[in-house]
């Protein structure tokens, strides 16, 4: 004789067996959203940070009388990227410094756009 | 024959339905980073940003630099004044670990490749940091160590009263490498080709002698494709009164006087004369002669001092500084530096009248005429929770 063992669902136990499954998937996709929205705000906030150093540091060295072009601002990116592991693209033109600082999370991308005024080299 | 295979009812393709779907949202949120853990991490990062920040601002960083990079540095003192600021701005459960990497002379002085400071000299930090897992860490890059050092400089000394200059010098700048010379072709092999031997300045203090064309030709070439700067003074110019040497300094010889006055400072806003007052007076010889320059039109140049002549009450120009720029590239620049004094200084701080005065005048002028460049060095924190080590 063939074994007829098993469990019997009624209709009313399968759709609230869907309606828990629904509810656990966006909970945890609530979970994820909030922890992805966590990592872009320090990323966020590490890339700004970033770019107000940037900032600072070609300011003062402008003030000191250093000669800030093109390739001392190669090189401050490159120290940058190096230790801090955030790239970072400056370049002048006139007496305005460009600065970009760009991160990518994924799908997402953190970045800072900043603007310096600096005595014409 | 055996009719062998599986049955598969409705009722199980629902279960299998089901199976599937928990599977499948199983593995899509199955490393969903726990809030609590993820909003203390963003806590424990923006500590670490603000305090690095903190310190950078209030001067701390710079205060423990310039420690490191004095005569005899004081690396103890640099660690004491950052342990303490850092556990002023951080909350007693959470420690810390600073790095300040060193430039490479540095590090050859005092045998680390970076300053590290913990929250007291206790050795068991390090292990503690070794096996942290929950880090938090900010970096920020310093300008500070502008390496002014470990000058190569290169003079031109003819009399004994520069070797004592000189020798003042070494006294107040002791990593400074200076090289002296009255040899117009070993002259000439220093200046002539850009490499490791090229000096970051030439210093012509009182030249005696007019060079040969093909020096000042050599001289004035490196200088224009900013190998070296150029600072001079005495009756150099007057007996070097040529284009090229008219170039270099960016300044034209017109007289030489010897009834003189003391010569005082115009422009404090450079780094040259930064350390003075407006109006300050720089004693000088009154025997010795000062020189009257007229800075070359259409060169950027900064007058810094100036004479006054007793005779006609007429400015003249006393310290000159060019700071002149070629675009190589598109925002690629070369710079040339000169600067030039009208005065005997060197006469005039061996026999004792402004030493002090003139002796800092023309180590800022060697300093800001170098090719040197910023150096730049990370500055990382590490922060975690934790109890004392």
């Amino acid at each position: 004789m063939p074994d007829q063992r098993g469990f019997i669902f009624s209709g009313l136990s399968l759709l609230l067996i869907f309606t828990i499954t629904l509810l656990l998937s966006a909970f945890l996709s609530s979970l994820r959203s909030a922890s992805e929205s966590s990592s872009i705000r320090i990323a966020g906030r590490n890339v700004a940070f970033v770019a107000e150093d940037v900032e600072y540091n070609v300011s003062k060295l402008a003030a000191a009388g250093f000669l800030v072009d093109n390739s001392l601002l190669r090189d401050l990116g490159q120290v940058y990227f190096q230790y801090g592991g955030v790239p970072v693209k400056a370049w002048i033109i006139e007496n305005l410094i460009y600065i970009y600082v760009g991160k990518s999370l994924g799908i997402e991308n953190v970045q800072c756009r900043k603007v310096v005024s600096v005595a014409a080299p | 024959m055996r009719d062998e295979g599986f049955v598969l009812s409705l009722d199980a393709v629902f279960a299998l339905l089901l199976t599937t779907m928990l599977i499948a949202a199983a593995v899509k949120l199955a490393p969903p980073v726990l809030g609590y853990q993820e909003y203390g991490y963003e806590r424990l990062s923006r500590f670490a940003s603000d305090a690095l920040l903190c310190l950078e601002r209030r001067g701390t960083l710079s205060e423990a630099i310039r420690m490191l990079t004095q005569r005899i540095p004081l690396p103890e003192n640099a660690k004491l004044i950052l342990r303490e600021n850092l556990r002023s701005l951080l909350p007693s459960y959470l420690q810390f670990r600073l790095d300040i990497q060193l430039p490479p002379h540095l590090q050859a002085k005092l045998g680390v490749q970076r300053l590290t400071v913990y929250p007291d000299d206790s050795p068991a930090w390090s292990a503690t940091f070794e096996n942290l897992e929950e880090i938090a860490t900010c970096t920020r890059v310093t300008t500070d160590f502008v390496i002014l050092e470990n000058l190569r400089i290169l003079a031109w000394v003819d009399e004994s009263d520069e070797n004592i200059f000189l020798d003042n010098i070494h006294n107040l700048r002791p990593n400074w490498i200076l090289i002296r010379t009255n040899d117009e072709a070993y002259f000439v092999s220093l200046i002539g080709q850009l490499n490791e031997n090229t000096p970051h300045v030439v210093f012509l203090p009182d030249v005696d002698v007019s060079f040969a064309a093909s020096t000042r030709r050599t001289l004035e070439r490196g200088n224009r494709n900013g190998w070296y700067g150029v600072v001079g003074g005495g009756a150099t110019m007057l007996n070097n009164n040529t284009p090229e040497f008219r170039r270099i300094f960016a300044a034209r010889l017109r007289t030489s006087r010897t009834q003189t006055q003391d010569i005082r400072i115009v422009d404090n806003t450079h780094y040259i004369t930064e350390n003075f007052q407006i109006g300050e007076n720089i004693p000088y010889l009154d025997d010795m002669p000062q020189y009257r320059y007229e800075p070359r039109r259409g060169v950027p140049v900064y007058v810094l001092a100036q004479s006054y002549w007793t005779s006609r009450r007429r400015d003249n120009c006393a310290i000159i500084a060019k700071d002149s720029l070629t675009q190589i590239s598109p925002g690629v620049y070369r710079r040339e530096r000169a600067v030039l004094f009208n005065t005997h200084f060197v006469e005039s701080t061996v026999r004792g009248v402004g030493e002090n005065q003139w002796l800092t005048l023309v180590i800022r002028a060697l300093e800001w005429s170098s090719r040197k460049k910023p150096e730049f060095e990370p500055v990382t924190l590490y922060v975690w929770r934790g109890p004392h080590a």
